[in-house]
């Protein structure tokens, strides 16, 4: 038999058929054997995957799927954790880049605001000045 | 009669240079609106109006030394000529001598101001205390439109 990802598989059958004598069961639980066998067989293969994945081109991604085939809890894999993380970290900056935005708008509109109380209050006296000088001609009595 | 008739036509003569004068202020020609001013002061020697327009327009050109003299020359000979003692107070502020601003003010207090006149003199203690020296437009040019 071929080696499956350095496991030698004489000792995998040898191991695997000792499970199913010790448990003994009939033929509907040699299935059971089997699968068990099959699992054996299909977790050693992903962990040797993944232990050679770094070394691959994309092996991070192959490591993450492996990882993650194997039943890992999602929330305890770095790699899904790491996706969730950066957009969580890009919505964080944009957040704060939000902020900053709002204060720098913020002066921006009192600035406009006290140049339009400078320039209503100018207009104001040019008014009254006008009004004033054209009366003061108006009424002059020699 | 002629007397009364020369006074009406020296009048209307005064009035229709300071119309002028102010049209060419309005129009941004300073010199010539000055040089009216003048001749209007020459038409009608004892009436204040024209020395203090004039005053004004010196103001308005930027030239705030020549409107102190002039404006302090008017407030000397007719103290209770209140716009010559507004214009006074404005020239003082804007050269920077406040306290001569505040006493003209107070001086001007003691009148009897009409209506615009309050309204003006309002307009500029509220410019005074609302705005520095060096946000105030240096001509404050008359307005016609």
């Amino acid at each position: 038999m071929s080696n499956m990802n350095g496991i030698e598989s004489n000792r995998m059958n040898s191991s695997a058929m000792h499970h199913g004598r010790t448990q003994g069961k009939g033929s509907s639980e040699s299935g059971s054997g089997f699968g068990e066998l099959m699992g054996d067989i299909a977790n050693g293969a992903l962990a040797g995957l993944a232990a050679v994945a770094p070394v691959l081109p994309g092996g991070e991604l192959i490591k993450m799927a492996a990882n993650g085939l194997r039943g890992v809890s999602p929330g305890g894999s770095t790699g899904l954790g790491g996706a969730r993380g950066e957009k969580l970290d890009e919505m964080w900056a944009m957040q704060e880049d939000n902020q900053i935005f709002n204060l720098q708008y913020m002066h921006l509109q009192q600035s406009m605001q006290s140049e339009n109380r400078h320039f209503s209050t100018m207009s104001n006296l040019l008014k009254a000045r006008h009004d004033t000088a054209k009366a003061a001609i108006n009424n002059m009595r020699v | 009669m002629n007397a009364a008739q020369d006074a009406v036509a020296v009048q209307v003569s005064a009035q229709e240079l300071l119309k002028k004068a102010y049209l060419l202020l309005s129009y941004g020609q300073y010199e010539e609106a000055i040089a009216a001013c003048e001749e209007a002061s020459k038409v009608a020697p004892g009436h204040p109006l024209a020395a203090v327009l004039k005053g004004s327009f010196e103001m308005a050109v930027g030239r705030i030394n020549d409107a102190l003299g002039t404006l302090r020359a008017v407030t000397n000979r007719h103290p209770e000529h209140p716009l010559a003692l507004i214009y006074f107070a404005e020239a003082c502020f804007l050269a920077g001598r406040s306290a001569a601003a505040q006493r003209a003010l107070a001086q001007l207090d003691k009148l009897t101001l009409s209506e615009a006149l309050c309204e003006f003199r309002d307009e500029l203690v509220q410019v005074w205390d609302s705005m520095a020296l060096d946000i105030i437009p240096p001509a404050l040019v008359a307005d016609i439109s």
